[in-house]
Parts: C-alpha cells; sequence; structure tokens
C-alpha cells in the first residue's frame, strides 16, 4: 500500500489489510489447487473489505477450479495461521471455556494482581496443547536440568517509570501499550489494573473533543466575555469535576463517556443492487442484478475540522490521502485520466475530499456541517450516533441519525433560502473506526 | 586559582572528580550545592552516591559531560516531551545491557536528571514497540502466567482501547 499506510480492522484481531505474508507452500497440492486456494483468499480480502460484487466473482473462479476448494482452504491455511497466532500470543490460544470467561469479574482480576511478581521462564517446563505439563528431566530422556535465568530486570524499574514508559507507548503506539500489558499479570496490572493508563487516555480523548453544548454557550456569551468563562462551561474540562458521575473511575469514564477518535478514520460500505434488464429474446425467468459498493470516508481532527469522502474506491485507494491537506485523493489517478482524455481538468466527483466541522454532544450525537458540498447552493448536515462496534469495541461505530440541507442565499432576493431538503437513510450504513498508522493529530 | 570541583564517590568508592556544570545536571547535587554553599564554592564539594556503582556513575557523568552545554526544553508540555525522538547522540549512548540500561535510569532517577530518564524510558519503549506479547515475554525473559480464560476475558474488555 502506498503511503506506508497500515489500517487495522478494528472488528477482530489486528490484522492489516495488506498481507505479505509468504506463507509455506505445500508441495503435493496441483497447480489448480494452489490458483484455487490463491483466488479464494482474494475473495475473501473483497469480501472484507465490503466489495461483494469482486468477492463473489472470485469465489465462483476459485470453486470452478475445484469444488471443494473451501476446506482445502481450511486444511492447508488455518493450521498455518493458527501457528502464526501461536507464535504472537503464546500458549493460550486456544479454545476457551466460554461460560467461564463470562463469569471473570475482569477489573477485579486485574486488581487482584498488584503485588505479583514476574515469573522467569522456565525451560525445564514446556506445555503442550491441552494445557499440560511434561517435565522433560523426568522422561530420563536428558539428564541435565537446564537453568533458569532469572528476569529482565528493567521488570524491577520502579512502578513510577513504568507509567512513564507506558505514557511513552500510550501516545505513540497504542498497540504495544496492550502487547506489552498482556504479556504477564505484573504488567496487566500496571498496564490495565492501575488507573494509571486509563486517566491518560481519558485527558487525550475528552480534552480534544469539540462539544456542541460548549460551543452553544461560548457564542452566546457577549463579545470580550472574560476567560473565567471557561470554568463555567456546561461541560467541564476538568475530568475531576466529572469524575464522580462515573463511579470515580477513569476507566468507567472511558467506556461510557462517547468520544470521536481521532488516529484513524471512519468507513461506511454500502453495498446494493440494482435490476438490469434482459437482453432481447432471453428466455431467463429474472432480470439480472448487478451490485454496487460505494464507501463513505470520515476523518476528524481535535481542531474541529473534518474531511469527508464519497467514492466508489476502496480503503487502500482513500486512506493515504484522506487528509485536511489535499482537496482530492491521489493526484496519480486524476493524471491518469487527464492522459487518457477521459475527462476535464475537473476533479471527478469520487475523488474530491469535502471540508467541514464538526461538534460532539455530551451523549454522543455527532453533528457534521459542510459548507462547501457538492453543490453550491446547500449547507449540508450529517447528523451520526457513536455505538459501541459489537458491544467489546467500545464508541467505535457511527450510526446514521439525520441527513439534510439547507438552502443558502444565493442572490439579494433569494426567496428560496432556508428551504431545508431532507435525504433518504434507507441505503445507508454505519460507519466504522479503522485505525491508520500514519495518522497524527493534524497531519 | 582554578575553579572548585565537585567529586562523586561512587558506592564502591572511586572518586569522579567533575565541573561544577556538569556534576549540576543533576537537580538532586545541584541543590544539595545550593543549599549548603549559598554564595557558591570556594571549595572542591564532594558528595558521596553510595547508590550507584562506579561503572554506572562514568556512564551517568559521561552523559552529563557530552550534554553540559544542552539546553532542554521546559517542563510544561510534558506529553510534546514523551513523544519527540530520541536524540541520535543519546541512542548511541545507550547500547548498552538490560542490566546497565536499568542501572542507568535508576540512577537518573535518584540524581533528578529528567532529560536522561526520559531517554532511558524511550529505549525501553522502543525495545516494546512493534512486537507480539510472545515476543516480549521473550525480550524480558518472563512466563505468561494467566489462564486461557483469564487472557481471553482481559484481551475483550481492554483491546478496545488502544483505539482512539
Amino acid at each position: 500500500m502506498s503511503g506506508g499506510t497500515k489500517v487495522i480492522d478494528s472488528s477482530g484481531s489486528s490484522s492489516v489489510l495488506t498481507t505479505d505474508n509468504k506463507e509455506p507452500v505445500n508441495e503435493s497440492l496441483s497447480e489448480r489447487d494452489h490458483q484455487a486456494i490463491a483466488l479464494f483468499e482474494q475473495a475473501i480480502e473483497k469480501e472484507q473489505s465490503g466489495s461483494m460484487q469482486d468477492a463473489v466473482g472470485l469465489y465462483r473462479q476459485a470453486f470452478k477450479l475445484n469444488d471443494r476448494v473451501d476446506s482445502l482452504y481450511r486444511t492447508e491455511r488455518v493450521p498455518y495461521a493458527l501457528k502464526k497466532l501461536k507464535e504472537e500470543r503464546g500458549k493460550n490460544v486456544r479454545r476457551v471455556d466460554e461460560d467461564q470467561v463470562k463469569k471473570i469479574d475482569v477489573d477485579k482480576l486485574l486488581a487482584s494482581f498488584i503485588h505479583h511478581d514476574a515469573i522467569p521462564y522456565d525451560p525445564n517446563n514446556t506445555e503442550d496443547e491441552d494445557g499440560m505439563t511434561i517435565k522433560f528431566v523426568n522422561l530420563g530422556i536428558e539428564e541435565t536440568v537446564k537453568q533458569v535465568e532469572p528476569v529482565s530486570p528493567l521488570i524491577n524499574l520502579p512502578d513510577d517509570i513504568w507509567y512513564h514508559i507506558i505514557d511513552i507507548m500510550i501516545l505513540t503506539t497504542p498497540e504495544s501499550w496492550f502487547n506489552f500489558s498482556i504479556t504477564c499479570k505484573k504488567h496487566a496490572y500496571l498496564g490495565l489494573g492501575s488507573s494509571h493508563s486509563w486517566r491518560k487516555m481519558c485527558n487525550l480523548a475528552y480534552n480534544n473533543q469539540i462539544y456542541e453544548e460548549n460551543k452553544l454557550y461560548l457564542s452566546s456569551l457577549p463579545l470580550g466575555a472574560s476567560i473565567e468563562t471557561r470554568e463555567s462551561l456546561p461541560i467541564p474540562t476538568d475530568l475531576v469535576q466529572i469524575l464522580p458521575q462515573y463511579n470515580n473511575s477513569y476507566k468507567h469514564m472511558l467506556r461510557e463517556r462517547p468520544f470521536v477518535k481521532f488516529l484513524g478514520c471512519y468507513i461506511s460500505i454500502v453495498n446494493y443492487y440494482i435490476e438490469g434488464g434482459r437482453s432481447e429474446f432471453s428466455n431467463s425467468w429474472a432480470n439480472p442484478v448487478r451490485s454496487m459498493t460505494y464507501y463513505r470516508y470520515i476523518r476528524f481532527y481535535p481542531d474541529g475540522t473534518c474531511v469527508k469522502v464519497l467514492t466508489a474506491l476502496e480503503p487502500n485507494k482513500v486512506v493515504p490521502y484522506l487528509s485536511k491537506k489535499n482537496k482530492n485523493l491521489a493526484n496519480t489517478i486524476l493524471d491518469t485520466a487527464v492522459n487518457a482524455n477521459t475527462t476535464s481538468y475537473q476533479i471527478k466527483e469520487g475523488q474530491r475530499i469535502y471540508h467541514g466541522t464538526w461538534t460532539v454532544s455530551v451523549e454522543g450525537e455527532i453533528h457534521i456541517t459542510i459548507d462547501n458540498g457538492a453543490v453550491p447552493y446547500y449547507i449540508f448536515h450529517y447528523f451520526y450516533d457513536i455505538k459501541p462496534l459489537g458491544g467489546i469495541f467500545k464508541h467505535n461505530k457511527l450510526t446514521w441519525g439525520r441527513y439534510y440541507a439547507i438552502r443558502k442565499k444565493m442572490g439579494p432576493e433569494d426567496e428560496r433560502e432556508g428551504e431545508v431538503v431532507t435525504f433518504p437513510l434507507k441505503n445507508e450504513k454505519p460507519f466504522k473506526f479503522s485505525r491508520v498508522k500514519s495518522y497524527k493529530l493534524d497531519n | 586559582m582554578s575553579e572548585p570541583k565537585v567529586i562523586m564517590v561512587s558506592s564502591d568508592e572511586e572518586r569522579f572528580k567533575v565541573d561544577q556544570v556538569v556534576a549540576e545536571k543533576s537537580v538532586t547535587i545541584k541543590n544539595m550545592i545550593r543549599d549548603l554553599n549559598p554564595d557558591g564554592l570556594t571549595e572542591d564539594f564532594e558528595v558521596p552516591v553510595s547508590t550507584i556503582r562506579a561503572n554506572v556513575l562514568s556512564k551517568v557523568l559521561e552523559w552529563c559531560e557530552h550534554h553540559k552545554t544542552t539546553v532542554f526544553p521546559d517542563e510544561d508540555d510534558e506529553d510534546a516531551k514523551k513523544t519527540a525522538p530520541i536524540e541520535e547522540w543519546d541512542r548511541t549512548f545507550f547500547r548498552v545491557d538490560q542490566e546497565m540500561l536499568y542501572e542507568i535510569i535508576l540512577a537518573a532517577n535518584f540524581l533528578n536528571i529528567t532529560p536522561l530518564r526520559d531517554s532511558g524510558c524511550k529505549i525501553v519503549a522502543e525495545m516494546i514497540r512493534g512486537k507480539s506479547p510472545e515476543e516480549l515475554r521473550k525480550v524480558f525473559n518472563i512466563t505468561n502466567d494467566f489462564t486461557a480464560e483469564e487472557e481471553a476475558a482481559i484481551r475483550r474488555e481492554n483491546e478496545w482501547a488502544e483505539d482512539r
């Protein structure tokens, strides 16, 4: 992907959109089977990025080459994927007892780790698939007992120093904060159990929100009102003032209080079908159906601005260019269009980046206003609600609330000024947040 | 008459004679000198640092010597300091094993040399960055002491927070 941009799929584990992992090749399979699996994989990728029509086409080709490509894919690829996951996550990659997982009070569990010490790795203890411990020394195969090396001295840095390191991780690469915290009980306490990380994250999240209520309040003040009015804002900027509403827990606040995210973008994928006509003399019963895919992209900035794109282009062609510094998507796309004499120099609709402003209410309703939209005579208003995705990924989904436009004053006696046009939301789909590693707060 | 020096004595009794400006990179030492010599130093000032070994103290003083004229940015914006890249010289300076890295950070903390402590913390953060949990366990030589169910539950309730 160009621009070094990586989109992390927020709906699952941190799978990255581009895959360049070389998998081992099974020599016993025919060329045709390899091809079938490759097509099947491409189809899955297309399906995940929402291009249903492409996905269906690829699935069809794959099954044509081998009608059992689905089970072939599972026996060929899944064990490798599992092995890879095990290399990344360790011994606990196995089926878990769901009932037991649900019974765990995670906050209590994390709090109980407060006095845990890290345990050094013991090369004499290895665990097999079922979690059973085999001691090789007892089998009499090897006489020597391998020496247990102590844990890294860095583990024993004072907690204050670790909190400083955790701050650096949260600020620069949040996934490293989590990966560190999930290594052992001691680190889980430092990174997730104590309130330190959560206070840091609350400050980073909420201090960058543009609250509708505060904007209204400030605009209602007389000109030149004193700075002290900041103290009496409807939504206080000092989080300590509102902490009691959240059981005095920053973690609880982060979970419950909606916020707009900046280090990524929100993507809505819309698939819909249009019915075509039958060709002449066709004796088919049904009309052919064509599936169409388009995408909506939104990226927010903490300065109250945002950018928006409506296009048929897939995320990897849009995400690298989605910035308030750009007025359109890749210049390369434009150049080819111009060279091919297909369009005038005007930017195509699907490549325009619209610039707008946003606010969010304390309940989590986002209001986007676009003054300079697709047509000159309208101001567009979009309303979305911040919701969790799948119950787990908090504040990662935007659902549609309302979408309308208000007519601007276009001439000295424009009688149509103020006319409201409401747009239907029938086809629209919710947005999902995807983190983009290259996105900063202002680039 | 040459200017009075500061003599720092390590836990293993080694004596390090340095310029006052070098020693005063440590806020702890700076305050000590101010408190005991409000009118400025007139003779060599000896200070025991009994928690720091000679090989670590010599490393720390090497850093202080190099940075004796460096002006570090104000304390105001903590987040900007934490996200600023590591200076190239510091990066080379920290090409040491984990034991030494640990000792330098502790010494910087004890002597209150904030920029040195911050650089060390960034080096640790960089060691962690881009590694999977299992790779990190190898780096720190630690055992995964969660049950599979505990790990799954913790993941489910906390992993989302890395998105912001």
